[in-house]
């Protein structure tokens, strides 16, 4: 008696498993309810992103009585792991973020849906930084654009230009420095525990108590080259350009702020300095070549640790300033639901793509607006430029530079950009640990792998 | 009467096979939640990703048969999978065989009997229940080559700093030497080993006139030998399947010099949606560790000693 209620008991644990499975599958699948439309809306990002999505949707949700967003954050390390499972499973979101590397794949299979008719002339989205738009070279489709411009900018330590009475950077990029003047500066700025500049006899290169600069080896290198009229991949996503003089040369001269001028921390030197904003305080680095969002946490040494934070533009190499542009994108999948409400879809959209709505995460100094009245408008760049830790002359040195030198990033063209990124980084690392010179790790490295890889899909540069 | 008799035997015989028969059935379902874990969790994605390995797969789409063709490009073309190889081999043997010594002398110390050793155990056991991902972010701190507390020590007695990590001569090195911290459990299960060395064949050496060397030597290691080969084969294949440390710590890098196995078939996976082809990763190093346990078990005969055996 006792063994067939046992037996019983471990059969029902079984079948309530089984069943559980199946319950949770219907229970959250059932979409409208009502009148109400369901929608999905998946993103990541750190508490701040987190709180003001959500404030964005709730705020939507009650504006629009026939449709209810709900939010999902889930964490950036494993948003794709997530999103593939999802898709496998068919149960995909209505709307969310998307990493760049996987934009391609998922669009090119049909997962996303090709929103180019409101990115066209007239259309909704008409009005968005050209630059944000995810258009693959050779389609004309489009499958998203970011919620935001984050770009290479400078900030820098505008007291310690003042102690060391050095002239402050420029802020317009037709004073910009050239890479020789930029190099000047540098080697006046840093200086060793001695209190020696790199170009006096008896500096001591290993113990160098300010570093001038860092970042140019960070994201901004690609900006840099672009900027000497190089690059990795030329705009059109047609020509590899990374084997061209000219990105060897700028990539050489990245090397020497490391290994020959002695003003940028070596990639083991700068695992050391924690922030940028630390890193400024503490007077270790002057400037940070890096990106606009980083305003983010110096906006906040602004406020609570009294930094004086000044904003420039980064020097030319060549012969105009270029800076890259980076965000990631907002995509609608496509699904049944999507299509027979595309309406209401279209209209989340939009208010998720709205810098007015996203307002608050973008005086928080991560984001810089998507829309290109937002550069031009004064009384909007009023709106994002006036706030307690904004810096002197951002209208020019952040405003302008995004709006007439922005260069496009290859993950939002070019469809192996995540193969060229897995064959350059590794060997960009030799040269940033001067291992090999730019010529070499290009041409030994770099150009026979691209070549075996991608093969007569591209022209290269020589 | 022995007809009767019979019958009652029989009667009896067949109830003893219903009580049996309802024994194994119950005994069965006991087991049925482990079985079904196993099966559903393990043998069944297995299964299908050997399957995902013959076709061409990114989730996104119906897989599409290409027979060999993953494995055929990975064994000749791929870029990334001889170096990787050869990082993981590497640090599996490497780390596998310093964590086994350092555990063992871990272990001969923890054997002492010292007031307070109860202490010292669970300190020494500490890093193994320290997430992976806290663990690892610690040992930035420590591997930093400026301020780290390694570069201190190697400072104060005179000798160059290192720059551990962010070389790429000395990552793997420094990664073998990560995973030492972490050999709590493997002391733990060699300690619960030295317990059970038989003291009579200990008191025999003494006796004999042996010393603590040769008592080491020819009753305590080869009393540890079953033990000493199961931390082997666990160890292997754990550190054969390392992937924390390079995502976290160092991406891969420099230079791929830590682009661990499991770091290439994530980014195969994940960031390219070739799942196909990463299954067929998968079961290459399936494989290679298959074939590595095969042969560490086909050598233990030679020196593994198993109490009442020959």
């Amino acid at each position: 008696m006792k063994k067939g209620k046992l037996i019983l008991a471990v059969g029902a644990v079984l079948m309530a498993f089984g069943l559980g499975a199946c319950s949770n599958k219907s229970a959250t699948d059932q979409g409208d309810k009502g009148d109400v439309l369901n929608l999905k809306f998946t993103f990541w990002g750190g508490p701040l992103e987190k709180k003001s999505i959500e404030d964005l949707m709730a705020k939507y949700n009650k504006t629009h009585k026939n449709v209810k967003v709900t939010t999902f954050n889930i964490p950036y390390e494993n948003y794709m792991e997530k999103l593939n499972t999802q898709a496998s499973t068919k149960t995909l979101p209505d709307l969310g973020y998307m990493m760049e590397n996987n934009m391609y794949e998922w669009g090119n299979s049909g997962r996303l849906r090709d929103l180019s008719p409101l990115y066209a002339e007239g259309g909704d989205l008409a009005n968005k930084v050209p630059e944000s738009i995810f258009k693959f070279s050779g389609s004309d489709k489009i499958w998203g654009s970011s919620q935001s411009l984050g770009t290479i900018t400078m900030y820098y330590n505008k007291e310690y230009f003042k102690k060391a009475g050095i002239e402050e950077p420029p802020y317009t990029t037709d004073t910009a420095w050239t890479w020789d003047e930029f190099v000047d500066v540098c080697k006046k700025l840093t200086v060793d525990r001695n209190g020696k500049h790199p170009d006096e006899a008896g500096f001591d290169s290993k113990n160098i108590k300010t570093y001038a600069v860092s970042g140019a080896n960070g994201l901004a290198y690609e900006s840099l080259l672009k900027s000497n009229g190089g690059g990795v991949v030329s705009d059109d996503g047609k020509e590899i350009q990374i084997g061209s003089q000219k990105s060897i040369d700028g990539l050489q001269k990245i090397q020497d702020l490391m290994y020959k001028d002695y003003v940028m921390p070596k990639p083991s030197q700068a695992s050391t300095i924690p922030s940028t904003d630390t890193a400024m305080l503490t007077n270790r680095v002057v400037m940070s070549l890096t990106g606009s969002w980083d305003l983010n946490v110096l906006g906040e040494a602004v406020d609570q640790k009294g930094l004086k934070l000044g904003i420039g533009v980064i020097p030319k190499m060549g012969n105009e300033v270029k800076s890259m542009n980076y965000g990631s994108p907002i995509v609608v999948f496509n699904n049944d639901k999507t299509k027979k409400h595309w309406k209401e879809v279209k209209d989340v959209l939009e208010y998720i793509l709205n810098p007015e709505q996203t307002l608050p995460i973008i005086n928080s100094g991560l984001w810089q607006p998507n829309q290109e009245d937002w550069y031009t408008d004064s009384t909007k760049i009023k709106k994002w430029t006036n706030n307690s830790f904004s810096p002197e002359h951002e209208k020019e040195a952040l405003v302008d530079t995004s709006h007439n030198n922005l260069t496009p990033n290859k993950a939002f063209y070019c469809k192996d950009a995540t193969t060229i990124e897995q064959i350059v980084s590794p060997a960009l690392e030799q040269i940033w640990t001067n291992k090999k010179s730019a010529k070499d790790a290009v041409n030994e490295d770099i150009l026979p792998k691209l070549k075996k890889k991608l093969g007569d899909s591209y022209t290269y540069a020589q | 009467m022995t007809t009767n008799i019979e019958v009652n035997e029989t009667g009896k015989k067949r109830k003893r096979r219903v009580q049996k028969h309802r024994q194994n059935l119950s005994g069965y379902l006991f087991a049925a939640p482990a079985i079904l874990g196993l099966v559903i969790f393990t043998v069944l994605p297995m299964l299908a990703s050997l399957v995902l390995s013959l076709t061409d797969y990114n989730v996104l789409n119906a897989p599409k048969f290409i027979g060999l063709e993953n494995y055929k490009n990975i064994i000749f073309s791929d870029m990334f999978v001889k170096k990787s190889l050869v990082v993981t081999f590497v640090f599996a043997i490497g780390s596998t065989i310093a964590s086994l010594f350092s555990a063992l002398i871990l272990a001969l110390l923890m054997n002492v009997k010292l007031k307070g050793q109860s202490v010292f155990r669970t300190i020494f056991y500490l890093p193994v229940v320290v997430p992976a991902v806290a663990s690892n972010i610690l040992w930035m701190w420590l591997f930093n080559p400026d301020f780290g507390l390694l570069n201190a020590v190697l400072k104060n007695v005179g000798l160059p700093p290192s720059n551990w990590i962010f070389d790429e001569k000395t990552a793997i090195p420094s990664l073998i030497l990560m995973s030492i911290w972490g050999c709590g459990s493997t002391a733990l299960i060699f300690l619960s080993g030295l317990q059970d060395v038989p003291t009579q064949l200990l008191e025999a050496v003494e006796v004999d006139g042996g010393n603590w060397w040769h008592k080491f030597r020819y009753v305590t290691l080869p009393a540890l030998s079953p033990l000493i080969f199961f931390n082997l084969i666990m160890g292997l294949i754990g550190s054969f399947q390392t992937f924390t440390q390079a995502y976290i710590m160092t991406g891969g890098g420099p230079n791929n010099s830590t682009l661990f196995y499991s770091l290439l078939i994530y980014r195969e996976a994940f960031q390219q949606n070739h799942f196909g082809y990463a299954s067929a990763l998968a079961w290459i190093l399936f494989l290679i560790i298959a074939l590595f346990t095969a042969f560490i078990f086909r050598t233990a005969k030679s020196w593994v000693y198993y109490g009442g055996n020959n």
